[in-house]
């Protein structure tokens, strides 16, 4: 949704992550107050000070994850409006003893040498069989071609695939909310 | 044996629950949080992390623990 100011466009995408999170953790979003609020500056997310969140469900698990977002004018509304865009993001599986499982990335504007520009996975070692037939000790270095994936559907994914214990009973509307959202938001991207 | 579908598993918290607020930091603790995650997990200082991170000096620039730390970069910075 726009909003009038670039400061409240900040607050309302921040907002919405911790609303997307709060279906699986009532860990805390931080996020710079300082950031000059202007149109086109970039934000930073971290979910709980960018350490990893136990998850309660059927197996032990946790998740870390951050975003980096750019405030942008919202030509779709009449009069000056302002929207949130993600540049940046990962998000990570893991076991409670920090064994990763499978780290999510996008990273299209760190401009380095052989970065990966795409959306990618990072499926870890922990899930490849060592004694498997294909790369069993480097596949885990590959990045594996994905979308770009909003917030609400790597939670949907915990909880309807990895066993994760929904918090709110809303939870799949709330997700569901928020995907659409996402989608919106990037057919006006493109 | 008692088993749960999964796509219509209800949370043990009403509609009417609110997530907890998102927190807003200062620089001062921005500043703290990029030097904690880069020791932590990079085993080096926060500005000595953001500058080799700049200046394309890691070689494992896309590794899951530096993508993680260099998310943290403009925390610390106006």
């Amino acid at each position: 949704m726009s909003q009038k100011t670039p400061r409240d466009a900040v607050r309302q995408h921040v907002e919405t992550l911790q609303s997307a999170i709060g279906c699986i953790t009532e860990r805390r979003i931080s996020a710079p107050r300082w950031t000059p609020h202007f149109p086109n500056t970039i934000h930073a997310s971290v979910l709980n000070e960018n350490n990893p969140v136990e998850l309660v469900g059927e197996r032990p698990l946790s998740f870390s994850g951050g975003q980096e977002f750019r405030i942008v004018q919202d030509h779709e509304v009449r009069g000056t409006q302002y929207r949130a865009t993600t540049v940046q993001y990962w998000y990570q599986f893991a076991i409670p003893s920090g064994i990763r499982l499978l780290t999510f990335h996008r990273t299209p504007e760190v401009n380095l040498v052989g970065q990966r520009k795409y959306p990618h996975l990072h499926v870890e070692s922990a899930l490849l069989d060592y004694d498997g037939p294909f790369l069993p000790d480097t596949f885990s270095k590959l990045h594996v071609p994905t979308g770009r994936i909003p917030l609400e559907s790597i939670v949907r994914f915990a909880i309807e695939e990895l066993g994760v214990e929904p918090i709110p009973n809303d939870w799949s509307e709330r997700l569901r909310v928020g995907e659409e959202a996402f989608e919106r938001r990037r057919r006006d991207d493109h | 044996m008692v088993t749960t579908n999964r796509r219509t598993r209800r949370g043990s918290r009403p509609e009417t629950y609110r997530p907890p607020q998102p927190k807003w930091i200062t620089k001062e603790e921005g500043v703290e949080l990029l030097d904690r995650q880069a020791r932590k997990y990079l085993g080096m200082s926060g500005p000595e992390f953001r500058d080799k991170f700049r200046s394309g000096e890691l070689t494992y620039h896309d590794h899951p623990d530096v993508v993680r730390v260099a998310m943290l970069i403009s925390f610390s910075e106006d």
